[in-house]
């Protein structure tokens, strides 16, 4: 009897096999707008979590770069008329593991964002590995590179993040895995 | 020699070698359920302790996010604000998790003058109580008058 893959991160994993995980490498996403622009709640909310005292973010207009990646994210519900599948490109890749964690994230920046800019968010799937056993689990490395630009369609940064897609094989692991 | 910013640090204030001001935060349950509402970042292993252990965790974790934002904050706290965040690289070795201490260390291996920008570049490290974390690495552009 098989059993229908189930999503236990909640994030709308797709699921499939080696072969047709692998066959993703290349492709690119449509273009998304982030939800609404960079507003100022959201970046003195991020500046209280890591104690940020930067007065460009607490008395000025820049965003911390380090919140890039959020624009990605979808509202965790949404009335169903605004539903939007579109969360994270790398997590639409259909393989079997169950688990993710991330394992490096590179980012590069052409400007400081800004209050104010509505982003959009292009992604690719610029590889993904054969498959490898790690400390935590047998999978592959998605190595994805999202390209950020603002409404003018400046660039604004590029990020290349590797994600393990995964299943456990050592629950003695106590470890984030190194790309 | 350890360097700290009054009014910020200039590219020529800078010489390969030096060190960074350390910065520590406490890590409690608190900041990292302030980590996934600030962020955004519902994956489960940074508020479900369940799911968390279910990965071989200890509990839930910091994630990605906030370690983008603690490293260029300590940048920031050293540099001054007027330092621009050119590239950041951070790979994740070892969770870090309520109870401990997040510390960041660093320093510069690199300073570079290109097309006319005052660059240096960093090597850094997140360390918890139980060792290395998030080995980075970072390029700041400094002014240059």
């Amino acid at each position: 009897m098989s059993t229908a893959p189930t999503d236990v991160t909640g994030l709308g994993m797709a699921f499939g096999t080696l072969e047709e995980g692998l066959a993703w490498a290349g492709r690119t996403s449509e273009p998304k707008q982030a939800w609404f622009p960079i507003d100022r709640s959201m970046v003195l909310y991020y500046c209280s979590l890591v104690e940020d005292a930067n007065p460009r973010y607490w008395e000025g207009d820049e965003c911390p770069p380090g919140l890039l990646m959020t624009l990605g994210f979808n509202p965790q519900w949404t009335p169903e008329h605004l539903h939007r599948d579109d969360s994270l490109f790398a997590l639409n890749v259909p393989l079997p593991g169950h688990h993710i964690i991330n394992a490096s994230t590179t980012t590069e920046l052409e400007r400081r964002p800004r209050v104010g800019d509505h982003v959009s968010i292009i992604e690719e799937i610029v590889s993904v590995s054969p498959e490898k056993t790690t400390r935590i689990g047998t999978g592959v490395f998605i190595t994805s590179l999202t390209t950020y630009s603002d409404q003018h369609g400046e660039v604004i940064a590029r990020n290349t993040n590797v994600l393990f897609r995964y299943e456990i094989t050592d629950t003695s692991a106590e470890t984030e895995e190194e790309a | 020699m350890t360097t700290t910013a009054a009014a910020g640090l200039r590219f020529d204030d800078v010489a390969v070698g030096d060190e960074i001001t350390p910065v520590a935060i406490p890590i409690t349950y608190k900041r990292i359920c302030m980590n996934a509402a600030a962020t955004w970042d519902w994956f489960p292993g940074h508020h479900d302790p369940e799911y968390a252990r279910s990965q071989g965790q200890q509990t839930i974790y910091l994630s990605t996010l906030f370690f983008h934002g603690f490293i260029d904050r300590a940048l920031g706290d050293w540099a001054g604000p007027d330092a621009l965040l050119r590239r950041r690289k951070i790979s994740m070795i070892r969770s870090i998790y309520p109870g401990q201490t997040a510390t960041l260390t660093g320093r510069v291996v690199d300073r570079r003058g290109v097309d006319g920008k005052g660059l240096i570049d960093l090597e850094l490290m997140v360390s918890s109580e139980e060792g290395p974390c998030v080995p980075s690495e970072a390029t700041l552009q400094l002014p240059t008058e």
